[in-house]
């Protein structure tokens, strides 16, 4: 017995309705009112004989089944709205992309389409023909009308469902669309539009019949891939991959390819428990050029899906190079050996300064007579255009009042990146405590007391990776050996204790030999590297017996830029005590060097990510002095993948607001077609003085296969999409109120209409059901 | 409960329990407290073939080994002036090391004196492999003519095998870090000083060949960088060493002497 035989009319309209009676009510209801009083009375003598708890829920019942007559007798009504006839659309929207070729359900037959064809051929029961007007559309990429149902085909290339949805509602203006029916799985792997403001604007309701499996068994899906967009040559690149899997296979296989050439490998454990698992792969960046890298998964033949196990990333290894000053205050093995690690790394240009004597300079890397000529630069642009400077044991007193301000301002203003080192003449011995540069330093400088031990001095002790420091790159020194070898590199030693491939790498480096005792860690600053001592040996394992660590690389944010303090000079320990070939002193330099320096905030910063029909631009430029550039004319050059380059002018916010920068989006709202874009921005200043300066990035657009990710039913849009818009997620195989929904529900041009209630099933069967409860309580009292 | 662990690969210190005020110990293994922060002079001591005038000889009332001449005063005194005269901070303690001190690697620059009748073993051969192609610096003084050269040569073509020696040019960095030398030092013996510069043949290991001309020798790794010097016909140390024995001596030598030392230690620190 269902709702609508009980009740006469669909939920819908008693959802959207509104209740009434047809007869008029005032005197009637008052004469009703004084009869049931009479009645009441009536009943109540004649029961005077029972006792209460008898008398009460007969003389109850009795009162209900009075009610309902006389709620009858007013004759009820439901006043709703509904379609006018002949002049409302209901759009059937299908979805005709790629994924719509995949089943159904669980196994091959029918497709995704098919089932959509045969719902709406035979289910779907729409309002009738001459009440509303029907259209048929399909989407992929865009959004199209439909000849015939027979004539579609699962084809597109991408899922733009709320773009889709959007533009249809738009195209109806006039307010005659009443709803939409989209038979759909809900795939959305690309549009304009991100939220649905703009859908649920238009007041039109979705109704989506949702198709499709929840999940797709045996399922791997190389989910996403998230990489930097641009790396610098020869380092070391962190990919982390977002594998999502539906299967009880113990493992994939994981690799990286430029080409042919596999940068990494691994195996990723599976979790049948968990459904998505990131794994961290690292891999050398190599040298530098556009590359277009491969990720791909091995998965079993039982795959169903094995065109979702492989993505495409674009990698601009970029040739941008490192400009970093080393100013040292003495000839030292630690200077020797940084600058030695250093030097390997083709992206940084390394000029050092050292103080030979009291009067004497030597410079090197330097790139002409001029540069250092004076010792510290000579002027502020001139440490500006540094990304880091390294400060060794050098006197605070080497140095002026203005440079000492200049050097706070290049950390805190120009956003540039500076490494103190330790030293008999390094930080507070050095007299670094009072000078403006405390300020930016991560930890407190505190001076020892005149009669004190100096804070520098020779200690043997380990250095401890903290747990921060194990998940930065700042000191990874193990991945690359990890991804070379695995865990079938490690020593017996370290497996035996669980140590990651970077715990032994660091376990195993030789003790440090000097320390500078530091002041506090500053709040928001980060310890990497702990100094410990408090160790003990035990069969062949230095054990960490916790306490009493000090720190030893701290490293913290400050003003725009960075700032990080090694509280040791004796790291060329790591060089000298290690054999020949071992590459974790110059990974841990070139490691260091080359994260600070590219922390560096750039002169020149501009983003490029494309996203749906438009290639999105954020530029923001600065002079040599790092103040925003202002009044500048910007122009981008577009060059898609087939050559055919154009140019548009950008618009800059300049010297009024002092930002020198914009955000842009270019292109319309037609698909771009994949492959790779190169985007030239050009930025000429007011006036012609100065040469114009352009900046180059690439941005890949699309991907291969799409259709193939994401390839489950979403319910989680779809749901989003009919609350948003009024409508409802239907079942395939519960379609029944779909048409009365669509009748009370719809948006179009609407009437009003009162349905009569009197002779809804309901009241007659409460009516019967009072009586026969009635006649059995005084059946079973005796009182009949 | 994961405990922090860390896996000691060829440590040979031992590290006992510390206090809560350091995160570590003096060090314990080989090198002092002053020897890890600051410049230490380092006399490679090793084994001479020959008797007596070859692997040993008598001078100033006591019998000295090949490998102690000028020692330890040359490096006492120059330790001196590097403080004196450069920022470097050096130790005025000489240290003495064989090349298979396991130490070695804790000094950045080591010297070897009067190596003409040198004879390494092996272990030391391998050992000062090691050192060289770690990045440490070799310097090699006070052996004259064509056979002692020759006794070097042999003996360091057991070490780096299949690497040249090179004369380095008086343009080369090393005669400019500090002090512009133009011209190659040559300095004698005190006991010659007062004749030539050049030592007389008779002192030395036949056959001598030309004696006149002072160079600097270099192995260079495979980028270029200086692994070892050789400062050949001259006898640097000994202007250090004997820097009091007159003013005329200390002038015309023991300046010399000490420009070239300066500039090699501060090349040795900064390439």
């Amino acid at each position: 017995m269902g709702f609508e035989w009980l009740f006469k009319y669909s939920r819908s309209a008693y959802e959207r309705g509104e209740w009434t009676f047809a007869n008029e009510l005032g005197v009637f209801w008052w004469i009703a009112a004084v009869g049931l009083l009479a009645l009441s009375f009536a009943f109540g003598r004649r029961m005077r004989g029972w006792p209460l708890l008898h008398r009460a829920p007969v003389h109850i019942l009795q009162l209900a089944a009075a009610v309902v007559i006389l709620t009858l007798l007013a004759a009820p009504a439901l006043e709703v709205e509904r379609l006018a006839p002949g002049v409302n659309t209901v759009a059937m929207l299908v979805d005709a992309s790629a994924s719509m070729a995949l089943a159904a359900g669980a196994g091959s037959e029918p497709t995704r389409l098919d089932a959509a064809k045969r719902l709406i051929e035979e289910d779907i029961r729409l309002p009738a023909e001459g009440e509303v007007r029907t259209a048929l559309f399909h989407f992929g990429n865009r959004l199209h009308p439909a000849a015939s149902l027979d004539a579609l085909q699962a084809t597109g290339e991408g899922s733009r469902l709320v773009d889709a949805l959007t533009d249809l509602a738009a195209h109806y203006d006039q307010g005659a669309l009443a709803a939409v029916v989209v038979l759909t799985d809900g795939a959305q792997n690309g549009g304009d539009r991100t939220d649905l403001e703009d859908l649920a604007a238009t007041g039109v309701p979705v109704h989506a019949v949702a198709l499709g499996p929840v999940a797709i068994a045996d399922d791997i899906e190389l989910q996403d891939v998230l990489l930097p967009p641009r790396v610098a040559p020869n380092t070391q690149v962190t990919a982390r991959l977002v594998i999502s899997h539906e299967t009880t296979a113990g493992s994939v296989r994981v690799r990286i390819r430029d080409g042919r050439s596999v940068l990494a490998a691994e195996t990723v454990a599976l979790d049948p428990r968990t459904p998505i698992v990131t794994e961290d792969i690292v891999f050398a960046s190599g040298s530098a050029g556009l590359k277009e890298l491969a990720v791909e998964l091995s998965a079993p033949a039982s795959d169903p899906l094995p065109g979702n196990n492989t993505r495409s990333h674009l990698l601009d290894v970029a040739a941008s190079r490192y400009r970093v000053l080393y100013l040292e205050g003495e000839p030292r093995w630690e200077f020797k050996f940084i600058r030695r690690a250093v030097a390997e790394d083709d992206a940084i240009d390394l000029a050092t300064w050292l103080r030979t004597t009291p009067r004497k300079t030597y410079r090197q890397g330097v790139a002409g007579p001029d540069q250092l000529a004076e010792g510290f630069p000579a002027s502020l642009e001139a440490l500006y255009d540094y990304h880091l400077v390294i400060l060794g044991s050098l006197p605070a007193t080497a140095l002026d009042d203005r440079q000492h301000d200049w050097l706070e301002a290049y950390v805190a203003e120009r956003g540039g990146s500076l490494l103190a080192l330790a030293g008999r003449n390094a930080l507070a011995d050095g007299g670094w405590d009072v000078k403006p540069l405390a300020r930016a330093l991560p930890v407190v400088l505190e001076r020892p007391a005149p009669d004190a031990a100096p804070a520098y001095a020779a200690l043997e002790y380990a250095a401890h990776p903290t747990a921060a420091g194990l998940a930065s790159d700042l000191i990874d020194i193990g991945s690359q050996s990890a991804s070379q070898g695995g865990a079938a590199g490690q020593s017996p030693g370290a497996v035996e204790y669980g140590l990651t491939p970077l715990e032994e790498a660091w376990a195993s480096l030789p003790m440090l030999a000097d320390y500078q005792r530091l002041g506090p860690p500053k709040l928001g600053a980060t310890v990497y590297l702990e100094a410990q001592g408090n160790v003990r040996v035990e069969r062949g394992a230095v054990i960490v017996r916790g306490g009493g660590a000090r720190p030893l690389l701290v490293a913290q944010p400050y003003g725009f830029g960075r700032s990080a303090v090694l509280a040791t000079a004796s790291t060329w320990r790591w060089r000298m005590r290690t054999p020949a070939d071992d590459p974790r002193h110059s990974l841990f330099w070139r490691q260091l060097v080359r994260h600070l320096a590219s922390a560096a905030a750039p002169q020149r910063r501009l983003s490029v990510a494309a996203q749906g029909g438009a290639l999105n631009l954020r530029v923001a430029w600065k002079n040599a002095r790092f103040d925003p550039l202002a009044d500048a004319t910007v122009t981008a050059r577009i060059t898609p993948p087939d050559g055919a380059a154009f140019e548009t002018s950008l618009p800059w916010i300049g010297s009024e607001g002092a930002f020198g920068k914009t955000v842009a989006a270019i292109g319309g709202s037609e698909q771009m077609p994949p492959g790779i874009y190169r985007v030239d921005v050009t930025a000429q200043v007011a006036g012609g003085l100065g040469t114009a300066e352009t900046v180059t990035r690439l941005a890949q657009v699309g991907t291969r296969n799409l259709e193939h990710f994401g390839a489950a039913r979403n319910d989680a849009l779809l749901a989003r999409i009919a609350t948003a818009t009024g409508g409802q997620v239907w079942r395939p195989d519960d379609l029944a109120g779909l048409r009365e929904a669509i009748a009370f529900t719809g948006a179009g041009i609407r009437e009003r209409h009162r349905l009569p209630l009197w002779d809804a099933p309901f009241f007659y069967l409460l009516l019967v059901l009072l009586k026969c409860a009635e006649w059995s309580l005084r059946r079973i009292w005796g009182g009949i | 409960m994961r405990l922090h662990l860390a896996i000691a690969f060829g440590l040979a210190v031992h590290l006992p329990a510390v206090a809560q005020e350091t995160p570590g110990r003096v060090p314990t293994a080989g090198s002092t407290t002053e020897e890890l922060t600051t410049f230490v002079p380092t006399r490679i001591e090793y084994e001479s073939i020959g008797g007596w005038g070859e692997a040993y000889y008598g001078y100033d009332g006591r019998v000295w080994e090949r490998w102690e001449t000028d020692f330890p005063q040359a490096e006492q005194n120059f330790a001196k002036r590097l403080n004196e005269l450069t920022s470097v901070v050096a130790n005025r303690q000489p240290a003495r090391r064989k090349l298979t001190h396991p130490a070695l690697g804790d000094s950045p620059l080591i010297f070897m004196s009067d190596v003409g009748y040198m004879r390494l073993s092996n272990a030391e051969m391998q050992a000062l492999r090691n050192y060289l192609e770690n990045g440490g610096f070799l310097w090699v003084d006070d052996f004259w003519g064509d056979a002692e050269w020759a006794s070097l040569e042999r003996a360091m073509a057991g070490v780096l095998p299949g690497r040249r020696w090179r004369t380095l040019p008086i343009e080369h960095p090393i005669f400019h870090t500090v002090f512009d030398i133009e011209e190659m030092p040559q300095i004698p013996a005190r006991d010659f000083a007062g004749y030539d510069t050049a030592e007389p043949p008779w002192v030395h290991r036949f056959p001598q060949g030309s004696l006149e001309t002072p160079s600097i020798r270099a192995y260079t790794d495979d980028d270029g960088r200086l692994m070892a010097i050789a400062t050949h016909n001259t006898d640097i140390a000994d202007g250090w060493e004997r820097e009091s024995y007159g003013e005329w001596y200390f002038e015309r030598f023991s300046t010399k002497s000490y420009r070239l030392g300066i500039n090699v230690v501060v090349y040795a620190l900064s390439h």
